[in-house]
């Protein structure tokens, strides 16, 4: 037996790193990137799964994540590796977490790694995001495409960001990658896939912000519903899953 | 119908934290409300964070929808940009679990934590388009019913709510659904159904009293003006907390919230008997849960939840009888998961701090003492039997364990307070802060110490020893306030305090009579919601309210009253007797200490024999109580 107060925790050897990809949807769109972090560790130790704790006092699951998604933007790709004590079985883990997350939540798809991976934070390049277009009137095709059009054809967009510092400006059209559009029914959307993570960063409001701007529709009561769809880093030139 | 989903979803975007509107926590219950008899909402009048934390709300939630032919969901008072929101686009409070309007709703059951939420509750009503005078509500409208430990005055909320739960909930709640469902199978009408329910033991239907008052204030008298009203309504009390529901599928926020941890209540009640706390009054008798059974519910709170804390609640958690017990079984257990234990309220001693070392497991956070007041006669007279030895004794060692920052709580303007006892305050804490300087050196730790001494002020509260009692007026507990800001100065020393327009609002509600609902009305008219929180909180806006009702808010809040007067709670019982009160009062005046019962005679409060029940500690045996 173990003597109370006695600091026990030294830091837990993972065997390996479990990579998830995982939807953020619903209600669980309007958590907070410590909202998710706190959900996602107490999702995994409902369903059990052997976690590995970090050292000292306070000891805390040793999980990373992918670069934070802003409040009000829905995911299906958020990516979290956690590192486990034993190895386990991606799928049968895949099956034991879903049963355990909020509404809103799934494990897509899942991988076993060795655990020294990098951080997912420092990997991750760029990402990809689609901008449902909705409003009370009829969102007009014409001036959405129009304004893509108009984005692709600048060399340079000044978004002002407001920063502890002050208000910095930054240049977001050389880390727009590709946008396209994609209109069917009435439902009209904006895919885009911009740099994401520590070397560059596109917000996505700012994005949407631009493409309303652009396309001249600022103030027609149309609003933007924005999705990550996924989330890549650069591997030979090319986009790649992480 | 539901909210319109893309309207809310609009507002969500521009309000903070929106996650508080949203619902989809785990473990949330969804019923179809085609399949239930009876639909209860639980409106907590605060924010979500806070209303989220509170024990009972999970409590009645678990037991309500346990039951198949009963669906119980929760709202919560919105921010206030939320609020606003909503009004200018129209929609209605609504319940975060099937976003529905809360006048769709048979009962909406409001948690009346604290007198400063009360405008909040007109909000909510206002907000969900509910008329907020009982009197203008109709046939069809939904029940209002509170509960919670402002109730035991319930006068200045009498003229918004139908009917009121005094005491414990874990019964009485089914008993008032029932009611209800019959009430409702047997088309009664609502006058029907509040004289059925004021039947029930505890229900307390307002209406039912006709309150009448002599010229300068006093009551006359009140009197039951309906064959079903009781007088005195008798509090509900839970005989056995072993046998009492427990929630184990505790709602998980998706958010942060003030208690963010699965919370264990390891017994109710208190029978230390401090003279000024409305808790250690009501809640009488103390009851504790067996030890093995705390341990199987925590067990099964944190597999539910995946939290990775257990806190053992109650409203002194060193008193339990098996603290150390449970503590170290639940560390042994779990500690290898990263799982954590707290403690809540402490006692001021050595003990008390052995334990927070052992179950902190070196995370110092901080450690708070309660002395309450300066001096050993001021303490006599509030029954607080700790020494000025026992600070020091417990701050010794703390800093000794290597805690450098200690927090101190008092209370100023405590009934026969004088400069001296104020004196005492400034005494203690700089006795405190030397005893870390020295045994932080001793112990070789090179951090300073750090003392906080936060005062309350006092506010005297119904069914207590003080409930005679006026508080100081505002301009005397500024200048104590002063004296303290003067003379608790210097490196390690910091000092918060209350401020004394909310304590005087608190202090006036609290000894509210029945004619204040004029007054909550007038304040919600002129804006006044969430005046707990100080960034929201304007006495201004409340003062013409009771110019307009024609009352002094001096003659509630800074007035002492006669043993003798008939007080605006008398037909509220929650089993202590007035006759003890009385004998504290004048104990207190002499400063004779009562022993508390588990360790020393009975003091005859008269709630075991009022209520048929006993106090129940594990350890020992049953005691035996005084006629």
């Amino acid at each position: 037996m173990k003597a109370i107060g006695e600091p026990l925790h030294d830091s837990q050897v993972p065997a390996c790193a479990w990579r998830i990809r995982i939807t953020k949807t619903g209600a669980t769109k309007y958590m907070s990137h410590l909202d998710f972090v706190r959900t996602i560790e107490r999702s995994v130790r409902r369903a059990g799964l052997p976690i590995t704790l970090s050292g000292g006092f306070n000891p805390r699951p040793r999980m990373s994540f992918a670069p934070a998604l802003p409040v009000g933007v829905s995911s299906n790709s958020e990516f979290v590796d956690i590192l486990l004590k034993e190895a386990v079985d991606a799928n049968e883990a895949t099956l034991r977490l879903n049963e355990f997350l909020p509404q809103g939540m799934r494990v897509i798809s899942s991988e076993i790694l060795p655990p020294n991976m990098p951080a997912l934070s420092a990997i991750i390049q760029a990402a990809s995001y689609r901008f449902e277009l909705h409003g009370e009137t009829q969102v007009r095709l014409d001036c959405v495409l129009t304004g893509i059009q108009r984005i692709l054809e600048r060399d340079s967009i000044l978004i002002e960001r407001v920063t502890p510092k002050g208000i910095r400006r930054v240049d977001i059209r050389p880390l727009i990658y590709e946008m396209r559009i994609d209109a069917h029914d009435s439902r009209v959307s904006v895919y885009a896939t911009v740099a994401s993570g520590s070397q560059g960063n596109v917000r996505p409001f700012d994005l949407g912000k631009v493409i309303l701007e652009s396309g001249g529709i600022e103030n027609s009561g149309i609003f933007l519903d924005i999705t990550r769809e996924g989330l890549y880093t650069f591997y030979d030139g090319r986009l790649c899953l992480p | 119908m539901e909210i319109d989903p893309e309207l809310l979803e609009k507002i969500l975007m521009n309000v903070e934290k929106p996650i508080r509107y949203v619902g989809g926590e785990w473990n949330a219950t969804r019923k179809r409300h085609d399949d239930v008899d009876v639909k209860v909402l639980l409106a907590f009048p605060d924010t979500y964070e806070i209303g989220m934390s509170h024990l009972g709300l999970r409590i009645l939630y678990s037991i309500l929808n346990s039951r198949d032919d009963v669906v119980c969901e929760r709202t919560f008072m919105p921010w206030i940009d939320m609020y606003d929101a909503m009004r200018s686009s129209g929609i209605p409070l609504y319940s975060l679990e099937s976003r529905l309007p809360a006048g769709d709703f048979d009962i909406i059951g409001f948690s009346l934590q604290y007198e400063l939420s009360y405008t909040n509750v007109l909000a909510m009503l206002d907000l969900a388009g509910i008329p907020q005078l009982a009197s203008s509500r109709g046939e069809d409208e939904p029940l209002i019913i509170a509960g919670g430990p402002s109730v035991y005055n319930p006068e200045p909320v009498a003229d918004f709510i139908d009917a009121i739960l005094i005491g414990e909930g874990e019964d009485a709640i089914e008993e008032i659904v029932d009611v209800y469902k019959d009430g409702k199978a047997g088309g009664m009408s609502r006058l029907e159904l509040l004289q059925t329910l004021a039947e029930i033991p505890g229900v307390y239907v307002p209406s039912f009293y006709r309150v009448s008052y002599f010229s300068d204030g006093r009551i006359k008298e009140i009197e039951p003006t309906n064959p079903a009203a009781s007088y005195p309504v008798k509090k509900r009390v839970v005989r056995d907390l072993n046998q009492a529901e427990y929630p184990c599928q505790v709602v998980t926020p998706l958010t942060e919230i003030i208690h963010d941890r699965a919370v264990l209540e390891v017994f109710r009640g208190c029978a230390r008997g401090c003279r000024f706390c409305q808790a250690g009054m009501v809640y009488r008798p103390v009851r504790e849960r067996a030890p093995d059974k705390v341990l199987e519910l925590a067990e099964a709170v944190l597999k539910n939840t995946g939290y990775d804390e257990v806190s053992l609640m109650s409203l002194s958690s060193a008193d339990y009888s098996h603290v150390r017990d449970v503590c170290s079984n639940l560390l042994d257990k779990h500690g290898d998961m990263g799982v954590s234990v707290s403690l809540p309220s402490l006692r001021v001693d050595s003990f008390s701090v052995d334990l927070a070392k052992e179950v902190q497991r070196g995370r110092r956070t901080g450690l708070t003492f309660a002395p309450e007041a300066g001096t050993q006669r001021l303490r006599n007279v509030i029954n607080k039997g700790v020494t000025c030895e026992d600070l020091i004794h417990a701050a010794t060692l703390a800093f000794s364990e290597g805690w450098h920052s200690l927090k101190l709580y008092f209370m100023i303007g405590l009934p026969t307070e004088t400069e001296d006892d104020l004196r005492g305050i400034v005494d203690m804490a700089k006795e405190t802060l030397a005893c870390g300087r020295r045994e932080l050196k001793q112990a070789g730790i090179r951090k300073a110490p750090e003392v906080t001494v936060s005062v309350a002020s006092f506010v005297p509260k119904a069914h207590t020893p003080f409930q005679w009692q006026p508080q100081l007026p505002r301009e005397e507990l500024l200048q104590r306030q002063a004296y303290l800001k003067k003379h608790l100065r210097g490196k390690g020393l910091r000092l918060t305090w209350h401020d004394v327009n909310t304590s005087f609002l608190e202090a006036v509600l609290s000894r509210g009579s029945r004619r204040m609902g004029a007054v909550i009305e007038a304040a919600y008219r002129r804006g006044c919601k969430f005046d707990a929180w100080d960034s929201e909180f304007d006495l201004d806006k409340w003062m013409p309210g009771f110019e307009l009702a024609d009352i002094s808010p001096e003659f509630y809040g800074n007035t002492e009253w006669e043993y003798n007067d008939i007080l605006p709670w008398d037909h509220i019982s929650c089993g202590v007797s007035k006759e003890f009160l009385i004998q504290e009062a004048e104990r207190a005046k002499s400063g004779v200490l009562t022993p508390d019962c588990r360790f020393g005679p009975c003091s005859r409060c008269g709630v075991c024999v009022n209520l048929e029940v006993s106090p129940k500690v594990m350890s020992g045996a049953r005691k035996e109580v005084s006629e």
